[in-house]
């Protein structure tokens, strides 16, 4: 099964992070997406946006998962993953083979009873109408195996 | 021509901007989903009458109430949302009142002020992108609107927006920082909407 890892990827310990996770996710048998680790090589006089690119980049990897892992650590979900877990649902919704989103979040900020101002309702919900929130990666990995077990019955 | 309005609403002053924002769009003639407008129409002058009768409201509110002002009792913690007669805010309920306003719409505008995009408001222009890609005809695109000084002065580099996000609104739309031209993009698509 091919799944797209959505995270803020933005420092070195957050990409280290996803790229072991991703290692971890290929021992189980489970082909993740991982934006860092694919991009594209540059076309010489590429026309399009710096922007468009990375768009175009990503899109492939969303187009062509059958579920997304969605790291949602932080003050808030970061913009990037937030609205690639938007374009998942909507996918979702016309394409049987996509199964759904499994959050990944420990963070203390935005946790039920945290010292923060919790998750942003519209995106909890958008998971939840989807998924599973997951504290870790294991329990991550159960879900994503229980999916992948049904997209092969 | 429907539209849905994305932005961090979680402030009073960001809610009036963007209440008046819509205002100035209906005044053209475009119909505009505003999320923390969205449970005003539910609240009926009987269930007003009776929180009236019990004491609750002042006696001047049985001549007419402003819904705003009564959700703004509901966030001041002042009345619950159950004497109200308003659903339970739940994660699923917030989705699901927004997502019928995202559904129905045939554009987006996405206020994109704050050190990112807020991320409810980036979820919303991913759900809108999603199903422009499966219905052209319908969803005309997601315009873009940012005021934040920080961005502003990116401009030419893309607004220090987030390039994924950023990439999704070059895709279907514009940004800029002007209400005006907001505006004129918007009747753009009406036009082409209604031909």
């Amino acid at each position: 099964m091919k799944i797209y890892f959505a995270g803020p990827l933005f420092t070195e310990y957050e990409r280290d992070y996803i790229s072991r996770c991703a290692v971890k996710l290929r021992e189980n048998g489970i082909q993740p997406f991982v934006p860092h680790e694919s991009f594209n090589p540059p076309i010489p006089d590429d026309p399009r946006s710096k922007a468009i690119r990375c768009l175009e980049n990503d899109l492939d990897g969303i187009v062509g998962a059958q579920a997304m892992v969605a790291l949602i650590n932080g003050n808030e979900v970061d913009d990037g993953t937030a609205c690639e877990i938007g374009i998942f649902y909507s996918l979702m919704q016309s394409d049987p083979t996509k199964k759904g989103i499994v959050a990944l979040h420990g963070d203390w900020r935005t946790k039920d009873g945290g010292e923060g101002k919790g998750l942003n309702g519209f995106v909890l919900g958008c998971i939840l109408k989807t998924g599973v929130v997951c504290t870790n990666l294991d329990d991550a990995i159960a879900q994503l195996k229980k999916w992948k077990s049904e997209g092969e019955a | 021509m429907k539209i849905y309005f994305a932005g961090p609403l979680f402030t009073p002053y960001v809610r009036q901007f963007i209440s008046e924002q819509a205002r100035k769009l209906r005044a053209k003639g475009i119909e505009v989903f505003v999320p923390h407008e969205r449970f005003n129409q539910m609240i009926t002058p009987e269930r007003v009458d009776l929180l009236v009768n019990q004491g609750v409201l002042p006696e001047t509110m049985r001549k007419g109430f402003d819904p705003e002002e009564l959700m703004g009792m509901v966030r001041d913690g002042k009345l619950s949302r159950e004497q109200l007669g308003l659903p339970k805010m739940t994660p699923e309920t917030i989705f699901d009142t927004d997502f019928e306003g995202l559904n129905s719409a045939n554009a987006v505008l996405a206020l994109l002020d704050g050190t990112q995009v807020d991320d409810g408001t980036a979820c919303e222009i991913g759900i809108f992108f999603g199903q422009m890609q499966l219905d052209r005809h319908n969803k005309k695109g997601i315009v873009g609107f940012i005021t934040d000084s920080r961005g502003v002065r990116l401009r030419s580099s893309g607004f220090g927006q987030n390039l994924f996000v950023l990439g999704a609104l070059e895709a279907s739309g514009e940004i800029f920082t002007d209400f005006d031209l907001v505006t004129e993009l918007l009747l753009r698509w009406k036009t082409e909407l209604e031909q």
